[in-house]
């Protein structure tokens, strides 16, 4: 245990309140589960290295794919 | 150990060819991004590989590639996640930031996994270290008189008044970050060719914060500001180095130093050291006539917290809010 050993699961955390839609409590509950599902999912499947590229791969691909199309609060920019 | 003068004013102005393409995107743009250290990453990875395969060991050469690589990557990124505002971006841009580096450093081939790479051929274009910077400063002061600077500070004020005057916000919000990825990645493969070495590891969310934070303390949006933050966030490590303490006690000390001088920037300087006299001046002037100083609210558009201030306030600035 170190001090600064609470940096990386703030991000996580960041990273599921924003995802979810920030003010959403239910969407911030959503994306915090979807986040460790995943997390679970992809050290079950590959190698341990690979975890952080399957969770934040599936994230990254979510959001370019459909940047408009996940619960309230996605809003798009005028193009 | 040590300071040695001369490799840090060189460090300082790779920094500065990093820290510029993250200004047009933080002082222009009014955006934020957390995965400019991926783009460093690249530009690192790029010449370590065509170095040590003597493919070539040119700077010019591999960092014209590697800025080609950050090119696409970014348009891509832009693309698809700049439609989304503010905070989601900030979420696709961590994502991208951790899946490029993890990548990197499980393809062992290219990186070394754990070990990195070392003893990386000398470059053979030395002037260019030189050069990047001075070609980036011409570049930054060029791109912020001329009509592209002016257009991506309007769309940083308003984006709605921009597609109103029929500009596609896409299209200049994806030029600023094509542009800063490519600044990135060349400063990247002249990091790398300059010190001979590259480790995955150290292409970290901290990296892309301290970067924000050499903007940040300099001055958002300020040539000069980026410059003073490049070089302040430089030389206060390598003294800390230097000086005769434990390495693990003077990280977290330079950590501690980095967290204060940013709190401190925020709160007395919104405009960064750049606008320091300016903002003496200000406050001087405002104790004079006994008043209270005029701005007392966030200064729009300073973080990510600022986009729905931008928002409520709703209204058009004209582009160039300031000369600099």
């Amino acid at each position: 245990m170190t001090p600064n050993g609470g940096t990386g699961l703030a991000l996580v955390a960041a990273v599921a309140v924003i995802a979810g839609g920030v003010g959403s409590y239910t969407g911030a509950y959503a994306f915090a589960l979807t986040i460790g599902f995943l997390q679970a999912l992809t050290s079950y499947v590959l190698p341990g290295a690979w975890t952080t590229v399957g969770v934040y791969g599936a994230i990254l691909l979510l959001i370019l794919l459909r940047p408009s199309g996940l619960g309230r609060g996605w809003k798009t920019a005028g193009a | 150990m040590h300071v040695v003068w001369s490799d840090l004013l060189i460090t300082t102005l790779i920094y500065f060819v990093l820290a510029s393409g993250l200004n047009l995107i933080i002082g222009y743009a009014r955006a934020l991004s957390v995965h400019h250290a991926a783009l460093f990453a690249i530009g690192a990875f790029t010449y370590s590989t065509m170095a040590r395969h003597g493919w070539s060991r040119d700077l010019v050469v591999t960092g014209v590639v590697a800025a080609v690589i950050a090119g696409i990557l970014s348009l891509l990124l832009a693309a698809g996640s700049l439609r989304t505002q503010g905070d989601y971006f900030i979420v696709a841009s961590f994502a991208f930031q951790l899946v490029a580096v993890n990548l990197l450093f499980n393809w062992t081939a290219i990186s070394g996994g754990t070990f990195g790479v070392y003893n990386l051929p000398s470059p053979t274009v030395l002037g260019v270290t030189i050069g990047t910077p001075a070609g980036t400063l011409g570049l930054v002061l060029w791109l912020g008189r001329g009509p592209f600077g002016r257009l991506a500070r309007a769309m940083g004020q308003s984006e709605s008044a921009v597609a109103a005057a029929g500009f596609s916000v896409l299209r200049v919000r994806g030029s600023v970050f094509v542009l800063a990825g490519m600044l990135a990645a060349a400063a990247g493969a002249l990091y790398a060719g300059y010190i001979g070495i590259a480790f995955a590891n150290t292409f970290d969310v901290q990296l892309s914060i301290m970067v924000a934070a050499m903007v940040v303390i300099g001055g958002a949006g300020s040539v000069v500001g980026t410059i003073l933050g490049a070089a302040l966030l430089t030389v206060i490590p390598a003294l800390l180095s230097s000086a005769n303490i434990n390495q693990d006690v003077a990280g977290s000390l330079q950590q501690l130093i980095f967290a204060v001088m940013l709190i401190v920037v925020m709160i007395a300087l919104p405009d960064g050291l750049a606008a320091l006299p300016k903002t003496a001046a200000r406050g001087l002037a405002g104790l004079l006539r006994r008043g209270r100083p005029h701005r007392s609210g966030p200064r729009e558009g300073s973080g990510p917290a600022s986009a729905d201030f931008r928002a409520r306030q709703g209204v058009v600035g004209s582009g160039a809010r300031h000369g600099h």
